[in-house]
């Protein structure tokens, strides 16, 4: 075997040159940090950091969206404490008011502090968040939500309950609409409504009544009439005659009057002729209950004329503020699961981020021990190939000629 | 004794040769090329004298190049390798830099936009929320365009490249015929080889196969040179003109041909080896799938966000308009065709849409469609014409009038998509993060029905916005707007007008339900969220895929090829550099051993001179002999 000169230059010089590269490539992991600059160099590796890269970002920016939530529904909470306040005040009022030793001026006192809770409680459901939008407009958030009208307030915004991404797979919902948060409440006993006619002479009157066997129970408008001051009897509102659906005789007070699955009581001494309604209880809202009651306690004609009116309609609006102050906590425990969701949410993302950060890392990021190893190695056996090279070189028979 | 003079001089003539050669070979150590001379000494033929045959001394009797036929051959044809691999390798590297980036690449301008619509998601209302999706979606647009661009460019760049090989090719075949016609003037003159010719047109063989494989056919002294698969590039003394045309079905696109004298062959299929191999292989495995991909995925991320997005209201209250522009499907014809129809193409799908090419031809009886690269055939229904047009792979292809049999024409269903990408709104107003309609249950309802807030399956309903009430005529029936009485399914959904809902729970007689507009909802966040999941939604490569999916699997799809690549060209590199050695070693100029041969041979000489001078003294001795 023999060399060619040419050739073993070029062999030696090829060899400084490639050592070059991988010395310039271990520097370049160095100073980057990372095991590959392009895909080529590991493909796998720079894909799989790629998707793992994205889900990190997703996470960042579902925590920019739990952020939002967050301080929305804290900000409904924080509204929904302050309706509670006023609520339970306004059932306060209610209890206060019912005391039947009071004289209609105290009570018209009583009165305008609930006209006064209904104002707040107007107020809190046109609350606006940090950005000037309506907490209880539902979507149409720049629609001031409620608006007093001739028949009562009305609802302006929607009943669409935006969603929003907090973790890949979960989506949580926003704050509650005026209509989930206000509206829609069964008034009274949840079932139906029992009325004194303004026209009895006696002073007899009729409590909340309570439902004895829901699925015997027609909902359709009833009078409970006294044909004298012990015979009654229950009729429907049937045209042209109406049909006797119960009837007695010898009521004493107190006595409880059963028909179609539910029970009154009456209370007090009933002329004859009187009577008492019993109609299916209706949905209404939180604003027309404290109009309600506030009606109640200023003595309004339509609904309490008389005391005993006044007495059916007091412990009717009572059973109104317990409906709605069941309401305005059964949203706020909503709130408080979502609130909670969004932690949860939270500490799902923070320990996937800590696995993901690990991943990657392990994919990507340089060794640093094994890569300065590496490079002093590479340093070394250039520095060598180098020597070698140069020593090599100067070899020559010529030099002995 | 004048027989001593003659054999004395007889040794400087030669010894004089063999210095000139091994000042010849020290002078050509490095010279591409060369193969080392060496002088091949004989005796020259002896006398008879009374005592035997007496030698005569020594004659050159030629000057012979070291020359291994095998181990050149080897050489080039590892060279060619390493040649078409180094150009595939260098230009994957660039495609795959370009993807790589993983700061400011693709995957990151996308996420930039998702994130920014997950942003308008969660607070729809705000206009700066919105301007920033507008911007991302105006980056995200550019971001696809420059790509496009950067490999459109390298297209063209290539395109020139050929060009300027060819002409090179073209010179280097001329060389070779050049010299075949000096070797044989040369043979002719002398039987003796003209090594340093030799070597030159050797050189220039190797030169022309780093360039495009070749074959080398000898063919008594000459060589004649063969390209592609046995297309004549060097014929004797004659050189074949190789230039560049352009592809008669992609006027972007440079093909590598033979000018004969009845036209242009083009070799750009069957060329193999050599840096151009490379690049035409880069070209069509690389370059063009790449390129092609990435308008796919342009069109699967633009189709997805303006089908939703024509889905969604804006703040205006007007139904959502396309949010991206993107180029459209093209056809071309052939520049051959006779007939003059012109091709139209539409993309129709997402699931069956592919990255290739393709060519429709007319044949007597109907058409073929075939992909381009590989020219397999595809399966298609259709008779292509207006009310029956041909469908294959997410497109729909309607053929004009005028079309010819034989007529072709190529089609590109992405390749030119994201040259026309832009962002088509402008007015952050214009964002459709809304839902269009809402659906909401009357406050004087008495059951416990519910209704959902409803889905839009046809945007383009002209009804889709009208006032619907949807009220229970009894516990089981409803009507629609005061019509008809369907039967009630809990949960089953209502389709009216392009809308869904579904209602739940027991509604009682008279409850009511409306659908209607959803102007003024500038809180609603329904189809921007939607929006940000249709970008996760597996909608590529039927239904397997998503947008992010697809980037990745371009990246890696590179990378990997561009790894092949370069893994190919270092192993080749090693082979190349051992054929090198190999051939070297036995071609090549030692200094050493030419120092050693200088140092015999000027030992030689001096001896030689020393018998010239002893043949003096001899004579002189005789003389004076005589003169005595």
């Amino acid at each position: 075997m023999r060399l060619s000169t040419a050739g073993m230059h070029r062999s030696s010089i090829d060899a400084i040159l490639e050592q070059q590269v991988r010395l310039s490539k271990t520097q370049n992991q160095i100073t980057t940090g990372k095991k590959f600059q392009t895909a080529s160099e590991d493909p796998i590796g720079a894909t799989r950091v790629a998707g793992l890269e994205s889900k990190r970002a997703d996470n960042a920016q579902y925590g920019r969206n739990s952020n939002i939530i967050k301080s929305r529904l804290s900000y409904e909470e924080q509204t929904l404490a302050d309706i509670t306040s006023v609520l339970q005040s306004a059932r306060d009022s209610a209890l206060a008011g019912a005391n039947a030793t009071l004289g209609q001026a105290e009570r018209r006192m009583i009165a305008n502090q609930v006209r006064q809770n209904l104002a707040a409680l107007m107020d809190m459901a046109n609350r606006q968040d940090g950005n000037g939008e309506y907490l209880f407009a539902g979507t149409s958030t720049a629609t001031r939500p409620f608006a007093q009208g001739a028949a009562g307030v009305n609802y302006q915004g929607d009943q669409t309950v935006r969603q929003v991404r907090i973790t890949g797979t979960q989506s949580l919902a926003d704050v509650h609409t005026g209509v989930d948060t206000f509206m829609g409440i069964a008034e009274r006993n949840g079932v139906f409504r029992t009325t004194v006619a303004a026209a009895n002479t006696g002073n007899a009157t009729i409590d909340l009544g309570t439902v004895t066997d829901g699925t015997a129970w027609i909902p359709a408008n009833y009078t409970l009439q006294f044909t004298s001051a012990t015979d009654w009897q229950v009729v429907d509102d049937g045209t042209p005659t109406p049909a006797i659906i119960a009837s007695g005789s010898g009521f004493t007070s107190g006595q409880s009057i059963g028909f179609l699955g539910v029970n009154v009581t009456i209370t007090g001494a009933p002329a004859a002729n009187d009577s008492f309604g019993i109609t299916p209880a209706q949905d209404t809202d939180v604003f027309a209950m404290l109009d309600e009651l506030a009606r109640t306690l200023e003595g309004d004609s339509a609904i309490a004329g008389s005391q005993a009116a006044f007495q059916a309609q007091i412990g009717a609006s009572i059973a109104n503020m317990d409906a709605a102050l069941e309401r305005v906590v059964g949203v706020r425990a909503e709130v408080g699961t979502r609130l909670q969701a969004i932690d949860i949410a939270a500490d799902f993302r923070e320990s996937e981020e800590v696995d993901l950060k690990a991943l990657i890392s392990e994919i990507r990021d340089v060794d640093y021990a094994s890569a300065i190893s590496q490079l002093n190695q590479q340093y070394t056996s250039l520095q060598a190939a180098q020597a070698a090279y140069s020593k090599f070189a100067q070899l020559s028979l010529f030099d002995y000629l | 004794m004048a027989d001593v003079l003659s054999t004395g001089m007889s040794s400087l003539r030669a010894l004089q040769r063999a210095l000139d050669t091994t000042s010849h070979n020290i002078a050509n150590v490095s010279t591409e090329g060369y193969t080392r001379q060496r002088v091949e000494f004989h005796s020259r033929r002896p006398e008879l004298s009374g005592g035997g045959w007496i030698g005569t001394g020594v004659e050159v009797s030629t000057v012979r190049r070291v020359y291994d036929q095998f181990l050149s051959q080897q050489t080039r044809s590892s060279g060619t390798n390493l040649a078409r691999l180094d150009a595939y390798a260098s230009q994957a590297a660039r495609i795959d830099n370009l993807l790589s980036d993983t700061d400011n690449g693709l995957s990151a301008s996308l996420q930039s936009f998702t994130d920014a619509i997950n942003e308008v998601s969660t607070t729809p209302a705000s206009i700066p929320a919105r301007q920033v999706l507008i911007a991302e979606g105006r980056a995200l647009a550019e971001r696809l365009k420059s790509y496009d661009t950067r490999l459109r460019n390298m297209s063209t760049e290539l395109n020139g490249r050929l060009g300027a090989e060819a002409q090179e090719i073209t010179t280097l075949a001329q060389g070779i015929a050049k010299l075949n016609d000096e070797i044989s003037v040369a043979y002719r003159q002398s039987s003796q080889p003209p090594n340093d010719l030799l070597d030159q047109r050797d050189a220039l063989i190797n030169e022309l196969s780093a360039k495009v494989g070749i074959s080398v056919v000898a063919e008594g002294e000459a060589l004649n040179v063969f390209i592609g698969n046995g297309q004549p590039l060097v014929l004797g003394t004659q050189a074949s003109e190789i230039t560049t045309t352009v592809d008669p079905l992609d006027s972007e696109r440079t093909l590598f041909a033979l000018r004969t004298p009845s036209g242009t062959v083009d070799l750009s299929r069957v060329i193999s080896g050599g840096t151009l191999g490379g690049l035409l292989d880069w070209r069509s495995q690389m370059l063009e799938p790449a390129r092609n991909e990435l308008g796919r995925i342009g069109v699967a991320i633009t189709t997805q966000v303006n089908a939703q997005h024509r889905e969604g209201m804006d703040l205006t209250g007007t139904l959502g308009g396309n949010f991206f522009n993107i180029g459209p499907a093209t056809a071309t014809a052939a520049a051959a065709n006779t007939g003059t129809a012109a091709v139209t193409v539409t993309r129709t799908g997402l699931g069956a849409l592919t990255a290739n090419d393709y060519v429709l031809a007319r044949t007597a009886t109907g058409y073929t469609l075939n992909r381009k690269d590989t020219g397999a055939p595809v399966a298609f229904t259709g008779t292509g014409t207006a009310a029956d047009p041909i469908l294959a792979d997410g497109l729909s292809i309607v053929v004009g009038a005028g079309i010819a049999t034989g007529d072709r024409h190529s089609i590109q269903p992405t390749r030119d998509a994201l040259a026309g990408i832009s962002v088509a709104i402008t007015d952050a107003s214009r964002v459709a993060a809304a839902a269009p309609i809402r659906a909401s249950a009357a406050s004087s309802n008495t059951g416990t029905g519910s209704i959902s807030s409803g889905e839009v399956l046809d945007p383009t309903n002209a009804a889709l916005l009208g006032t619907v009430d949807i009220e229970f005529t009894s516990a089981t029936t409803y009507s629609v707007n005061g019509a008809g009485s369907f039967t009630y399914t809990p949960g089953a959904s209502i389709d009216v007008n392009g809308w869904r809902v579904q209602v739940n729970g027991a509604p009682a007689v008279g409850d009511r339900f409306t659908v209607r507009s959803n102007a003024g909802a500038t809180g609603d966040n329904r189809n921007a969220f939607a929006l940000a999941d249709a970008l996760r939604t597996n909608v590529l490569d039927g239904g397997t895929k998503s947008a992010y999916a697809a980037i990745e699997r371009l990246t890696a799809d590179v990378g990997l090829s561009t790894r092949t690549a370069q893994v190919n060209r270092d192993a080749e590199a090693a082979i190349h550099e051992s054929d090198l050695a190999a051939r070297d070693s036995v071609q090549g100029v030692n200094l050493d051993e030419e120092a050693a041969n200088m140092l015999r041979y000027q030992q030689a000489y001096a001896a030689a001179a020393q018998i010239i001078s002893a043949a003096q003294e001899m004579f002189d001795s005789l003389m004076n002999a005589v003169r005595r």
